[in-house]
């Protein structure tokens, strides 16, 4: 009797185990490959995007395609360099978007902060207002912000296009609700102490909110690289141009030029994909809850 | 509660605080040079906003410096990207930043009252300004001079009508009918196992070149300031719409936005049929193969697509107002316009110029000529898209969103008949210029 109960379970349990460690299996491996193929799928347009750029005018668009140049050049990368002043733009840039990325993160930590900490009915009133701004779409407003920022004088100003920046509903809503979700306690505990609110907010929340201003600041940063329409519009001496409107320049009204295109594409990417390869890692290792007891 | 009251003052006031300082800070190093636009008041400083590949900027560098050496007055080219010059000068009037001359791609009611007149440097006899290129307003004023012109043309792949042993024109005086040219292509196409016979630039203005040869009128503005279509205008239309068989023509072009420049170059269409523009482009770009211009195909009417390239305007921005117009008189002396029309591989406004295109390869050359001959030949009509769009002007209107691509589109995919686009496009026209 004893022994049929003991090989009972036994020989149900063995094909139980094989059933889930093959199911695992079967999860992994389909999981792996739907990663890799979106990696495929996401990447592949890439790939022939940077290799592309090292094909000769001649070469892009001749049948068969191929993805390897036949005849690598970097003629296009040369000419782009060369065909407006690409240092400069470059520059002009990486000023505008490193400190409107620096503002915007100090300012919508501070209001994202003052608008979950402190209630009072006003500042709830204010969140609404807002979050308003994100209903309206940049078109509606190009020309209302274009004559404050006119007759602020910040017209043909690198400021003229950081400014209007500084403030984004998106920057102050994610600190909002990161900070709301922080404890009360840990607030409290701090004026217990003897914190002052700017000391609490410098030395406990800020350090706390880490992962949020590092996503921010890619997010702002890409945005304001990427700018196009807002810069051209303030802009007007090519000395303080930015590197879109350099780019746009290549395309013409009835043709592109694509070899010159890729290239001066390729390089304005670099900048984004190197920061992003700097931050990411802090993105996604920070601990959102680090220094908190729930 | 007034301690936690002070310190929230302290916090809002620390955040203005940041927020100034940047914006001042920025503000600072901002205003180191001059100004850019051209209110700078600055008499000896004038702005040129222009939208130009960097080969066709080269051509008004060369002005600006011979112009410096003349009048000792700088001019700053600015190179406005096309896409947003219109919605920028728009802005730049706004606030009151107009550049000084500029070469725009169409005239703005919000800043023609702000241009100064071109009228003697448009009708002076030593210019020989065609007069069929510019237009007097109501007041007797020229406002806008086009620094150049466009035609439509066709384009061919020599090296696969080579293969196929298929001959071609080359005189447009003796050109091909569209149903010789098309069954020739057939024949090409056949022969070499291209993939189509013809692409065909998916634009409003090419395909009125495609009305006029076939003897219709297409949409003209009439006395009532009403656009209408003449009956011819439907079969001519419609025999376009059946071209569209994925066989003589990919679909792709008109209804997917497939770049027929990037299929021409890529050898698998025996035709494309596009304009001038793109001769400085497959001079470079094209290099597998042998490419020319022909003749466009008339059927009976020989006729093109003539347009202006960009329209130069001088603005009355106060002190630099007689520097801008020195300029545009600097630039159209036949002398100087004849070097900027080489330089940039023009089809100039000016008649009786001796040109000589600084181009190496033949073809490109040949092409040039070939315009020349075509533009010479073209039936009247062939401007009359350009004349429309100035009359517009004068009268404040203008079109904004032309709506011949989206309804032929529609006509292509068999989402409604040709009459009905025919229809649609006055209907839409008509609604944006207010008749």
């Amino acid at each position: 009797m004893a022994v049929p109960t003991l090989r009972a379970p036994a020989l149900r349990r063995r094909p139980a185990t094989k059933v889930t460690s093959r199911g695992d299996q079967v999860r992994t491996v389909s999981a792996t490959t739907i990663m890799w193929l979106l990696v495929v799928l996401y990447g592949f347009p890439l790939l022939w995007f940077v290799l592309s750029s090292f094909k000769p005018a001649g070469d892009l668009f001749s049948y068969p395609l191929t993805l390897f140049p036949r005849n690598p050049t970097v003629a296009g990368y040369e000419q782009a360099w060369t065909s407006f002043d690409f240092a400069r733009y470059f520059t002009n840039t990486l000023v505008v978007a490193i400190s409107t990325t620096v503002l915007t993160v100090i300012a919508s930590a501070m209001s994202g902060y003052a608008l979950a900490k402190y209630s009072n009915w006003w500042l709830k009133a204010f969140f609404v207002c807002i979050l308003a701004t994100t209903m309206l779409p940049t078109e509606v407003i190009l020309s209302p912000s274009f004559l404050v920022i006119r007759d602020l004088g910040l017209y043909n100003q690198l400021a003229g296009i950081v400014v209007p920046s500084v403030i984004t509903a998106t920057g102050v809503f994610m600190f909002r609700q990161f900070f709301s979700t922080v404890p009360d306690e840990l607030l409290e505990a701090a004026r217990i102490d003897g914190s002052s609110e700017i000391s609490t907010f410098v030395r406990i929340m800020l350090p706390i909110a880490r992962p949020i201003m590092l996503t921010l600041a890619i997010f702002s940063f890409q945005w304001r690289w990427n700018d196009y329409i807002w810069p051209l519009i303030v802009l007007n001496d090519p000395s303080r141009f930015t590197l879109q409107i350099g780019i746009q320049s290549i395309v013409g009204a009835e043709n592109v030029n694509w070899s010159v295109l890729l290239g001066a594409s390729v390089i304005s990417i670099v900048p984004l994909v190197l920061i992003y390869l700097v931050f990411q890692r802090y993105v996604m290792s920070a601990d959102i809850n680090a220094g908190l007891k729930d | 509660m007034s301690g936690s009251r002070t310190s929230r003052r302290a916090v809002l006031a620390g955040s203005l605080g940041v927020s100034l300082t940047g914006a001042l800070a920025l503000a600072g190093c901002g205003s180191e040079s001059g100004s850019g636009g051209g209110s700078g008041g600055d008499a000896s400083t004038i702005t040129l906003w222009l939208s130009a590949s960097e080969a066709q900027t080269a051509g008004y560098q060369e002005l600006a410096t011979q112009f410096k050496a003349k009048t000792g007055t700088t001019v700053t080219i600015v190179n406005v990207p096309y896409d947003g010059f219109q919605t920028k000068l728009r802005q730049a009037a706004q606030a009151n930043s107009l550049p000084d001359v500029a070469r725009a791609p169409s005239l703005d009611p919000i800043w023609t009252n702000q241009l100064q007149d071109l009228k003697a440097i448009a009708t002076s006899a030593t210019n020989k300004v065609d007069a069929d290129l510019f237009q007097e307003g109501e007041d007797g004023k020229v406002l806008t001079i086009p620094s150049d012109i466009t035609a439509a043309g066709l384009y061919i792949n020599k090296s696969l009508f080579d293969q196929a042993g298929v001959t071609y024109p080359t005189d447009p005086a003796a050109t091909w009918t569209w149903d010789d040219f098309l069954a020739s292509a057939t024949k090409v196409r056949e022969a070499t196992g291209a993939k189509y016979d013809l692409v065909y630039d998916n634009s409003p203005a090419r395909i009125k070149a495609w009305i006029y040869t076939h003897g219709a009128e297409g949409f003209q503005l009439g006395d009532d300031g009403k656009f209408a279509y003449d009956a011819a205008t439907i079969p001519v239309l419609q025999e376009f719409v059946d071209l569209n068989d994925d066989t003589v023509m990919p679909k792709s072009v008109w209804t997917s936005g497939a770049d027929p420049n990037a299929l021409f170059k890529s050898g698998q269409v025996v035709a494309y049929f596009s304009g001038v523009w793109q001769v400085a482009d497959f001079a470079t770009g094209i290099t597998q193969f042998e490419w020319v211009s022909a003749p466009t195909p008339a059927q009976p009417v020989h006729a093109t697509d003539i347009n202006t390239g960009g329209k130069m305007v001088a603005f009355d921005n106060g002190d630099t107002a007689e520097a801008a117009l020195q300029f545009v008189e600097f630039m159209f002396e036949p002398a100087n316009y004849t070097q900027l029309v080489q330089k940039n591989g023009y089809l100039p406004v000016e008649t009786g110029l001796d040109l000589q295109y600084p181009l190496t390869q033949q073809n490109a050359l040949d092409a040039f000529a070939l315009y020349q001959k075509e533009i010479e030949l073209a039936d009247p009509i062939s401007s009359t898209g350009n004349k429309n769009g100035d009359q517009l002007t004068l009268d404040g209107k203008s079109i904004s969103d032309d709506p011949t691509k989206d309804e032929m589109a529609k006509a292509i995919n068999g989402q409604q008949t040709v009459q009905q686009a025919a229809d649609n496009i006055v209907k839409l026209i008509n609604q944006q210029i207010g008749s």
